[in-house]
């Protein structure tokens, strides 16, 4: 009835062979072999069975590396934000997905200085500075708020930053809502406060594509209460683009360019206005990070840069800048 | 007759073999290192570190993704895995090797121990030689240990600028409970 003829113990060895089943085994082979020359076919069957059931458990894994990962599948799996897209909450002007860590407070000194092309005598734009400076706090990881006073036009401005969603290993892109307000207090432009104000909404849609590229695609909407020109359109829809190249660990290069959609109105005050685009590194040195800029634009509050940029590339009209960030942990994180 | 006494030796040899197997996972794990600065001292915990011990080979792998290491400070900690250990091309440092000593896991009672492996951080992998205790506790099992790690050696940079901050040897301590595993 169980019949196992000599054959099937080769068959068997030539198993053993291929799956490189250890020596020991060899033990039972023997052992089998005996049982069969002796007719125990009972005993016999046995043996293979047990056997084949060590063969088994020999080719299971034996390598820790591979039990362990085994092991960490059958865990679910953990969320991990992705950190560090960018080194600074800005990516030159415009904002991009980083925020403020929770309990952390930042500095902010902006400077911008006067065309390149007014030559030596303006020792190229570095006799003429615009300043800004600001204090930005982050609430928690999700919210960050922050405040500044800007030369231009004496503004004031204050803006929050919100996530919607965070790039993790499971989302590959993050979701920022950005809105600011912003009030001139120069004197004689507009003889009541709301024609003062302006407003900018903004999506922020980034991605750290990998440990070097880091893109973010903002649409962006700017309502200013009064125009001084004639035929200027009070809101503008732009969409911003830019991203960041990572140099050496603590540099980067960072380009971003603010595409003004045209109204359907010819407007001459639309056209005299430029895009906005800037180059800029950022260097980091522990505490601080030091952003050098270059562009047309010399605003360094939302409405300022979005829709006000006077200068133009080509004509050389180019500001050089910097945007010194110093960071102090306020609250620190318990875990 | 004859063969069944044959065979009763043979199931015991092979009982005890298949049982062999000793296999405990870490479980509850908590790894904190800590620099004991000129400026300021550094300290970070990581709840995440997995691992494996074979007790019946006397073999273990731990592995700390070096990502889940928080930072009272979030700067210091973007500083930490962006700067200097470079989680995204390193993200895991991991301890693999063998126990030496003796110990008894069927009875209570401290037991010291010497693990001799290879410590990887920063992708540079270094033979160590670490003390380490093994805790047994009415069938419960946990580890403990203390060590320092030589930033140089591991080549983990630190500009002179911040050199007064950060020490040049970090003392790592892990501590775990162990859960044991029987999948294959």
């Amino acid at each position: 009835m169980y019949y196992v003829n000599v054959k099937h113990i080769y068959y068997f060895y030539l198993v053993k062979l291929v799956f490189c089943i250890p020596t020991y085994l060899h033990f039972y082979y023997f052992v089998s072999y005996l049982l069969y020359m002796k007719s125990n076919k009972w005993l016999l069957l046995i043996m293979l069975i047990l056997s084949f059931s060590f063969c088994f458990r020999l080719q299971a894994q034996d390598d820790l590396e591979a039990i362990l990962s085994n092991a960490e599948k059958e865990q679910p799996k953990k969320k991990e934000y992705t950190s560090a897209a960018f080194k600074s909450t800005r990516l030159i002007n415009l904002h991009n997905t980083e925020r403020l860590a929770k309990g952390a407070l930042e500095y902010r000194i902006c400077h911008r200085f006067g065309r390149l092309n007014t030559g030596a005598y303006q020792f190229w734009g570095l006799d003429q500075a615009e300043i800004r400076m600001g204090f930005e706090y982050g609430v928690s990881d999700w919210v960050h708020i922050g405040i500044g006073r800007s030369s231009y036009q004496k503004t004031y401005d204050a803006f929050t930053k919100i996530a919607i969603l965070r790039q993790s290993n499971v989302l590959p892109i993050s979701l920022v809502y950005m809105g600011s307000i912003a009030v001139n207090t120069i004197k004689d432009v507009s003889p009541d406060f709301n024609g003062r104000l302006s407003y900018v909404n903004q999506l922020i849609i980034g991605s750290k594509v990998n440990s070097r590229v880091s893109l973010v695609f903002v649409p962006t909407l700017v309502h200013r209460n009064l125009v001084t020109e004639v035929n200027d359109a009070v809101s503008t829809v732009a969409l911003g683009v830019g991203g960041r190249f990572k140099l050496s660990k603590r540099l980067t290069f960072n380009t971003e360019y603010i595409w003004r959609v045209p109204p359907q109105q010819k407007s001459l005050a639309f056209d005299n206005y430029k895009d906005a685009f800037s180059i800029g590194l950022d260097i980091e040195t522990g505490g601080h990070v030091f952003q050098l800029t270059l562009s047309n634009s010399r605003g360094m509050f939302d409405k300022a840069y979005l829709v006000e940029t006077t200068g133009a590339w080509g004509a050389g009209d180019i500001h050089f800048g910097f945007n010194l960030i110093r960071n102090f942990t306020v609250i620190k994180k318990k875990e | 007759m004859k063969n069944i006494l044959l065979i009763i030796p043979l199931l015991i040899f092979h009982l005890s073999v298949s049982q062999a197997q000793d296999r405990y996972l870490l479980e509850n794990s908590f790894v904190r290192f800590f620099s004991d600065g000129i400026v300021e001292d550094i300290e970070a915990t990581n709840k995440d570190a997995k691992g494996i011990i074979d007790f019946s080979k006397n073999e273990f792998l731990i592995k700390i993704p070096i990502k889940s290491f928080k930072f009272a400070s979030a700067l210091m900690q973007e500083h930490f895995n962006e700067n200097y250990m470079e989680s995204d091309k390193f993200p895991e440092g991991t301890f693999k090797g063998k126990i030496e000593g003796s110990y008894e896991l069927g009875k209570n009672g401290i037991y010291q121990v010497n693990t001799i492996g290879d410590l990887t951080i920063h992708g540079v992998t270094k033979p160590r030689n670490i003390p380490a205790f093994i805790y047994v506790k009415d069938g419960k099992i946990a580890l403990e240990s203390k060590f320092m790690i030589r930033v140089a050696e591991h080549k983990i940079k630190i500009p002179s600028i911040v050199i007064r901050n950060i020490a040049e040897e970090v003392e790592v301590t892990i501590k775990s409970d162990l859960k044991k595993y029987d999948k294959q």
